[in-house]
């Protein structure tokens, strides 16, 4: 075919290569014709535009926003052309396009949606020639596989271009050597090079910096480009890959600036700590409020095993059905809701159907797990451990440590080894006490519909077994998700979600030795770290048939089935639906009405045989019933005038939350099968209704734009909560918006044209009112028992609370400033924002003197405020035209936080208010530490020794300082109980509270593979860690120790040591024969105060995209295998498992494990 | 809301749960959370009749280290305030109803229950501050000032924040005086006796009456010194008990109990049997024999070398394991105690059926308290009820009381009840009168009133409080020569740090 070229003046990018640029001119007759094809359709188009003094490029801008028509130019060109005052009320699009280039040097051609400028004089220069191929191919999502309709693909530089059909195809003729730009909203821009190939399939990743993007807001949806709250949105890609996660919440760690996921345990189901801008409150909740498809859900359910962390009905939700998350953080965002918003808003879409061909997505998953590189060590050599104890006994003048005495307070032990026998057996129980973890999880969803009704169905399976024997979590789950338009003006739809959970716990205790595990909660990671002393054997030695002193504390007799049942199922049923009605004679207004239930039933059955605890078996049955019901009805209206654009929503909901417990404890259960046995002995049976609490809200928002770019909204919430007395029961929560796209204005000349700038900033004010219910009244607990269950009526009550009538809400005032930006045509995108969240009336658990009777009491009680910069960037750090791609996103945070008042009632002194071990005082962030200062083991004695207080100067100030002598240097006291407990010091900007987080992934992709990681970080916390303080004390117990103390403790005088000489029960006798007592050491002391920083390399994904052949896509549309690597390695100066969500640590837990899977997903 | 907040007690019969949770709170935690057991574990170890099988161990308060602190006093400060919270609550409600929370009570609900219950929560009200009184406050000093603030006073609920975090400080005779003050009140108010079919059924088990009230006035009254009230406070309950308490059974009577059955000197005592809600406390086996029915093997306290020689039960007691017939010729030596044999016996010289010590540093004979885990019955045999009230104190006290007054013959009279009943006539192959130990107004001697008080009271936590009582030096036992002054610091328990860091009003 030959074709006539228009001449050297075609129009094109700034950047394209004049080769380029000449083999792609495009023939004036196919300019006429197209030109003729569409005038019908242009003259349907009509502008509106008012500015003097104007650059052609703003006119364009207009004419691009206002129609969808795209220009295609030389920037050169127009650099060169004259502004002009251009005025076009409802013009029509030829027209007004006339008028631009009357009198210019310049016109222009209509093609499809493009409108192509160029040179007047070049339109006679048709002289060329160029060989055109034809090329075909389809255009995919490449996560799904499913064929994408309406994608632009365009020869670069040129105007050849066509879009995708129905099924996601398209064919085009191109010029030799072309390159071709696929463009689709949502999507990624690619480029890809023709290559000589004629067929060209493409993979398009969807996109979270596209300015069109569609972001979820409370009661709606915005454009990104016209949002100016601060909002982050997590794509589905993210929750794709196969994960030993099983939380789909901790995959959000590092995706989002200004929030902070932190999983301090490895748990199977374990929840995961959340919190968005840091930590606003300091007794009230600070979890963000979760809103799935519009529904506020159950977090928690209310039970604990006794040991082990709790198992979050969160997991529940299946992350394939997870289409966005988008999380909304300034008041701008979060004031719609209200009394729920201080603490931010997670917003999870799932996904819905689409009108077109039906899909199939089947994945499959399978994994291991395992404890992390990072391990801890403990001496494993019994004689060495041994020789410790005879030293720490000799040096109180009793001689060697004999069995006797490490049998001494193990008086249900039934069998006890010599020192020759247990001097023989090495055993590493945290390798003896776990095993492998593995796990396997399969997805089936389908999707599909016409213009009427859409669906969405999805099926989800997966098993996991634990590196904890005895430990399992099976889920199974269906979901539905239904939209229906029966008439043009009504949409209705349901969105089902049914879930099950079937799992065994386990425990996590290091206690029981000594009372015969009376409570069943004996065993788990806990016993491994602390409690197992490396000769302690798994089997008896006289009979390997039988446990060793199962009584005592054998972590693989209490995990074995046969002796412990730790069960908890869940059911979860979490259903809404909606009617949108768009009323007819009313453009842009419509009604919408949602109703949704969130019910999470969780059974819990433990049961503990007599084959480990010595009084008999023991039971407890446990349930609850946690309900969550909404009702919302509101309007919407959304219109454009003009220049003017706005959209407003009002309306009213309605909240009601409670649940339901049951628990019944028995001892000594007979019964075919024990475990459901009666129980010969009833201890407690309870069932009540807890934390109830209603909403009742009336909400508004309005948005308003106006050119497009300067942008203004309001959100206004009036909020009653049943939480709070009648006199304090109502709030008001109003949050003002504004927006400025910088980059839309006419000075920013070509930067302008080429670059995304918008300024946003809001101020409002959120609440929260997560406390507990009843705070009012003074509460008594039940259940306190006395005399005899044979007599009626034992039961007796005691007060718990002391009830406050004059609490109030707790308010915070959102102060956030941004900057939204997308440079280099987006390659460099992302968000800069400052904010200030300022609590007043912090609602705090005081803690109260002991005598008071009750150990804390509500109030509000100072003000404190949450500051910081986040820094969100995603770049393209290779031009896309290249077939390796890389790209990198980074998001960082800085909070700082800082108590900014206390009432004279909670601390008049000003000394600050103290709850073990953390002092909160006016001035400083909170959490921060109030501990005994370790000065070091002195040389001489070998006593461990800390800072004096300087107590006269803390009793007049309030602040703490060491006490020095008349030679002015410090005065040390010898580290015994009393001492310690009374010259505490205010660890200034120690606080158990990350200070900076964030993430980095990078992404890279050949061909068709793909490859990224994702490192996580988080620092400028501190962790006091009474679990290592008290290992590295062997002198207080017959417990494990760390290899650390072994070769690290005073022997000798000038020994300069790390940790102090042996201690026998307590006391210590000197070389002069008197005896120091130390009293109990366990205080908070900064000798196990470690850095909380952590770098970790949190993951690792390959996948490979098989290439589509004919003979494939006759049995599936894409295939793609992937292998995900977990929790890698991480950096980190502290010595326990994981630094990750820990504080003030007082026990261990499984922490994250390693995990590595592999899965393949295949779309039909 | 579906269910609004309510009033814990909506009837006379619900208002009963105000002081059973009390004393579940107070006397009943069980397994190693009660704190009526670490009370009188730690009067226990700081009595000179204690001696201590684990050297070193200064967990429990022997070497009367007072500076060091210790969680379980802690623990123990907290509860029995936690229990005067609820009582100051309880009280309230009746105040705010004008002392009618029930309107239309029968006179005999009125009598046997309103009355009744109110009284408990005084009596309890009283005791925890006994408690608090014995342990974290100066000995109380006869016509001294006793008027430095020392412990919170709390009288009423707290109704907010500044109220809860700033209590009164009583001083040493405030806080006696409020003792017997909420005493008195008890006995004004409580019932002689339980009465099936007018008095609440779960009152029978154990409970306060009116003479645990008036014994608890002995108590007290004998702590501030005031020998003729205490003597008055028990004469009451030894002569106006209409016949429910006396001494005709054996020693072990009152310790081998494990249902509501009582001994019939068992004025007052915590239900144990019942494995729901009368758990047993573990504690006990720091002081006792008995450790959930076999021996104990970590029991610290034994009793003082220099008792046992000076009772003469052993002449030489670290170096010669004699027990002497003397030890044989006290029921309450071969009913409540027990010998552990030394560990340094070798295995071919043990005998079977005894126990042998197995630490290594006790290479003499100990004489223990066996009181406890003592039943019989069954399923429930380690679990017996424990007496906290006897009738044998009272008899003692009024024997010292009116020694002191100086009325000798009276107080042969109450030595010999009590010293009769532990007389086995059948090893001494004579009558206790007949027999030396039988004491005259001519013979009597203080000594001999304090030491068959000390046996008689072996580990009931008794023998400190009393040598307070008494005003006397309290002998420093094994621990060194010599005695000490009874307002010595040793026997003053801090009052725990967070209370002092937290309450303004120590400040």
């Amino acid at each position: 075919m030959k074709i006539n070229f228009i001449g050297n003046s075609l129009p094109m990018a700034r950047n394209f290569s004049s080769k380029a640029f000449l083999a792609m001119k495009l023939t004036a007759l196919l300019l006429l014709l197209a030109c003729l094809q569409v005038s019908a359709h242009v003259d349907a188009q009509s502008i509106t535009y008012s500015q003097n003094n104007s650059t052609l490029e703003s006119v364009f801008k207009a004419i691009r926003k206002q129609t969808g028509y795209e220009f295609l130019y030389n920037t050169a060109m127009l650099e060169r052309a004259q502004r002009g005052d251009f005025t076009f009320y409802q013009t029509p699009l030829k027209t007004a396009l006339d008028e631009v280039f009357k009198d210019r040097p310049l016109t222009y051609t209509i093609i499809g949606k493009t409108i192509v400028i160029r040179r007047r004089e070049s339109a006679a220069a048709l002289s060329q020639e160029l060989v055109l191929t034809k090329i075909q191919g389809t255009v995919t999502d490449s996560a799904t596989g499913s064929p994408l309709v309406g994608v632009t693909i365009q020869v670069k530089g040129s105007t050849i271009g066509s879009t995708t059909d129905k099924n996601g195809r398209y064919t085009l003729e191109v010029p030799d050597n072309a390159v071709l730009l696929v463009t689709y909203l949502g999507y990624n821009k690619k480029e890809i090079a023709v290559n000589g190939k004629t067929t060209v399939n493409i993979n398009l990743s969807s996109s979270s910096t596209d300015l069109n993007q569609v972001v979820v807001v409370g009661y709606g949806t915005q454009k990104k480009r016209d949002v100016i709250g601060s909002i982050s949105t997590i794509k589905s890609d993210v929750f794709e890959a196969p994960s030993g996660a099983t939380n789909f919440n901790s995959l959000i760690q590092g995706q989002a600036a200004g929030v902070s996921v932190q999983s301090s345990s490895g748990r199977l189901g374990a929840s995961v700590d959340i919190k968005i801008r840091g930590l606003s409150s300091i007794s009230a909740g600070t979890s963000p409020l979760w809103v799935i498809d519009g529904v506020p859900i159950v977090t928690s359910t209310g039970i604990s095993n006794n040991g082990s962390a709790e198992q979050s009905p969160m997991d529940l939700i299946n992350p394939s059905d997870i289409l966005s998350i988008d999380i909304l953080k300034d008041a701008a965002a979060t004031a719609i809701y209200g009394s729920r918003g201080s603490n931010g808003v997670v917003i999870v879409t799932t996904n819905s159907g689409k009108a077109g061909k039906a899909s199939v997505n089947v994945s499959v998953n399978a994994g291991i797990s395992q404890l992390p590189f990072q391990k801890v060590h403990f001496l494993t050599d019994s004689k060495k451990w041994f020789e410790i104890k005879d030293e720490a006994k000799a040096a109180g003048g009793l001689g060697a440590f004999t069995m006797t005495d490490y049998y001494s307070k193990k008086v249900y032990a039934t069998e006890f080894l010599t020192r020759e026998q247990a001097e023989a057996i090495d055993i590493d129980w945290i390798k003896r006490g776990t095993q492998q973890g593995n796990f396997q999880s399969a997805n089936l969803s389908t999707a599909g519909g016409s213009e009427v009704a859409r669906y969405y169905i999805s099926g989800m399976y997966r098993k996991d077994n634990s590196v904890m024997p005895n430990e399992d979590l099976k889920r199974y789950g269906v979901r539905a998700n239904v939209d229906i338009q029966p008439l043009k003006s009504l949409s209705l739809g349901t969105k089902l979600d049914l879930a099950i959970s079937k799992g065994n716990r386990g425990k996590n205790s290091s206690g029981g030795g000594e009372d015969g595990n009376k409570s069943g909660t004996s065993g788990g990671f806990a016993a491994l770290n602390t409690s197992m002393l490396p000769f302690d054997p798994v089997y008896s030695l006289a009979d390997p048939t039988k446990y060793y002193n199962p009584y005592v504390l054998n972590p693989v007799a209490t995990s074995d089935p046969a002796n412990l049942v730790e069960s908890l199922d869940m059911y979860r049923i979490l259903a809404s639906a909606y009617a949108e009605y768009s009323i007819p004679f009313v453009e842009g207004l419509s009604i919408r009405s949602e109703f949704s239930e969130d019910v999470v039933q969780a059974n819990r059955n433990f049961w503990v045989s007599a084959a480990i605890r010595h009084d008999g078996s023991y039971g407890e049955d446990g349930a609850t019933t946690s309900k969550n019901l909404n009702y919302n009805f509101y309007l919407k209206y959304s219109k454009t005038f003009g220049l003017h654009s706005l959209d407003m929503v009002v309306g009213t909901e309605s909240e009601r939350t409670n649940r339901w417990t049951r628990t019944m404890t028995g001892r000594n259960l007979v019964g075919t099968y024990q475990q459901l046995g009666t129980p010969s002995l009833i201890d407690n049976i309870y069932s009540g209704l807890s934390g109830e609490s209603m909403l009742k809200s009336y909400f508004g928002r309005a948005n308003y734009k106006y050119k497009d770019r300067y942008l203004a909204g309001i959100s206004v919430r009036r909020d009653g909560s049943s939480v709070f007395t009648p006199d304090y029961r109502w709030g008001n929560f109003i949050a003002l918006s504004a927006g400025w796209v910088l980059s839309d204005e006419s000075f920013m000349g070509h930067f302008g044209a080429n670059n995304f700038i918008k300024i946003r900033g809001s101020y409002g004010q959120t609440g929260n009112a997560s406390i507990p219910g009843h705070l009012d009244v003074t509460n008594y607990s039940g259940g306190h028992g006395y005399g005899s269950s044979d007599i009626f009526g034992t039961d007796g009550s005691l007060v718990s609370s002391i009830g406050v009538k004059d609490l109030v809400w707790e308010k915070t005032n959102n102060l956030d400033l941004g900057v939204d930006f997308g440079f280099l045509n987006n390659r460099i995108n992302g968000s800069l924002a400052y904010y200030n969240k300022y609590v007043h009336d912090l609602l705090l658990q005081s803690a109260l003197p002991p005598s008071a009777g009750i150990s804390s009491i509500w109030g509000n009680i100072g003000d404190l405020v949450n500051s910081g910069v986040e820094l969100s960037v995603t770049s393209y750090n290779l031009p896309t035209s290249r077939a390796f791609q890389w790209s990198t996103t980074l998001n960082i945070s800085f909070n700082h936080n800082e108590v900014k008042k206390l009432n004279p009632q909670v601390d008049e002194s000003g000394t600050g208010m103290l709850s073990t071990p953390y002092i909160t005082k006016v001035g400083y962030g909170i959490r921060e530490y109030f501990l005994a200062e370790f000065a070091g083991v002195d040389p001489e004695t070998g006593l461990g020794m800390i800072y004096a207080r300087d107590q006269d100067y803390y009793e007049k100030t309030g602040e703490t300082r060491r006490l020095k002598d008349d030679k002015g240097e410090d005065v040390l006291l010898v580290d015994n109980n009393a001492n310690m407990n009374t010259n505490f010091f205010h660890k200034k900007g120690k606080s158990g509270m990350p200070t900076y987080y964030g993430g980095v992934t990078n992404r890279f992709s050949y061909k068709s593979f793909e490859l990224s990681f994702l490192i996580t970080f988080s620092g400028g916390n501190y962790i006091l860690d009474n679990v290592i303080r008290d290992l590295n004390q062997p002198g207080q117990s017959g417990g494990p120790m760390l290899s650390d103390f072994v070769g690290n403790y005073w022997k000798k005088k000038g020994d300069k040591a790390k940790f102090q000489r042996l201690d026998w029960l307590h006391n210590i006798v000197m070389e002069d024969g008197t005896i120091i007592g130390v009293g109990d050491p366990r205080v908070p002391m900064d000798q196990s105060l470690y850095k909380g920083d952590f770098v970790k390399l949190k993951s690792v994904s390959l996948s490979y995209t098989l290439p589509s052949t004919p003979s494939m896509k006759k049995v599936f549309q894409n295939m793609r295998v992937y292998c995900t690597v977990d929790n890698i390695y991480t950096m980190t100066k502290y010595p326990g498992w994981d630094p990750e969500g820990m504080g003030y640590v007082t026990s261990w837990d499984l922490p994250q494990l390693f995990s590595a899977s592999v899965g393949i997903n295949i779309k039909f | 809301m579906e269910r609004p907040p309510e009033s814990p007690w909506n009837n006379i019969d619900e208002f009963d749960r105000a002081p059973r949770g009390v004393y579940s709170l107070l006397f009943a935690a069980g397994d190693w959370g009660n704190v009526f057991n670490w009370w009188y574990l730690y009067k226990n170890a700081v009595g000179d009749d204690a001696a201590w099988s684990t050297p070193g161990d200064d967990a429990w308060g022997w070497y009367r280290d007072t500076q060091n602190n210790k969680d379980w006093l802690d623990g123990m400060f907290g509860t029995t305030y936690q229990a005067i919270a609820s009582i100051n609550d309880a009280l309230q409600f009746v105040d705010d109803h004008a002392g009618q929370p029930f309107p239309g009570l029968s006179d005999d609900d009125k009598k046997y229950n309103l009355d009744r219950i109110v009284g408990e929560l005084y009596f309890l009200r009283g005791f925890a501050y006994y408690m608090d009184a014995t342990t974290f406050m100066d000995a109380y000093v006869p016509g001294g000032p006793n008027d430095s603030k020392q412990i919170p006073l709390r009288i009423e609920p707290s109704s907010s924040y500044s109220v809860a975090a700033n209590s009164k400080i009583g001083t040493v005779q405030e806080i006696w005086d409020q003792i017997i003050s909420d005493f008195q009140k008890a006995h004004e108010l409580l019932p002689e006796r339980y009465i099936a079919g007018k008095t609440y059924a779960a009152y029978q088990a154990g409970r306060a009456n009116k003479f645990a009230a008036a014994a608890m006035l002995c108590r007290s009254y004998f702590a501030l010194g005031d020998y003729s009230k205490a003597k008055e406070y028990a004469s009451e309950v030894i002569d106006k008990n209409g016949g429910d308490y006396d001494l005709s059974e054996d020693p072990i009577e009152a310790f081998n109990k494990s249902t509501l059955a009582r001994g019939k000197e068992t004025i007052m005592y915590i239900p144990c049997y019942d494995h729901v809600v009368g758990r047993q406390n573990l504690h006990a086996s720091c002081f006792s024999n008995l450790f959930n029915g076999a021996p104990c093997d970590w029991t610290a306290i034994y009793l003082d070398l220099t008792v046992v020689k000076r009772l003469g039960w052993m002449t030489d007691p670290k170096n010669d394991t004699t027990i002497n017939l003397e030890a044989w010729k006290d029921k309450r030596f071969s009913q409540l105690m027990f010998v552990r044999e030394p560990a340094n016996v070798p295995e071919s010289k043990r005998v079977p059926g005894r126990y042998y010590d197995k630490r290594v540093n006790m290479e003499w004979r100990s004489i223990l308290c066996n009181k406890y885990y003592r039943g019989a019955d069954g399923n429930y045999g380690n679990y017996t009820n424990v007496p906290q009230i006897r009738l044998a104190e009272m008899y003692l006290t009024r024997s010292i009381c009116s020694f002191l007054a100086g009325d000798k013959e009276a107080a042969a009279t109450d030595l010999n009840v009590v010293r009769k009943r532990a007389w086995d006539a059948g090893v001494a192959g004579v009558s206790y009168e007949a027999s030396s130990h039988y004491v005259t107004s001519a013979n009597i001697t203080e000594q001999m009133i304090n030491d068959e008080r000390l046996v008689e009271m072996f580990c009931d936590g008794d023998r400190i409080d009393y040598l307070r009582g008494l005003k006397v030096d309290v002998p420093n036992g094994d621990r060194a020569p010599g005695s000490v002054h009874y307002t010595d610091k040793g026997f003053v328990w801090p009052v725990p740090v967070n209370e002092q860091k937290l309450n303004d009003g120590y400040h």
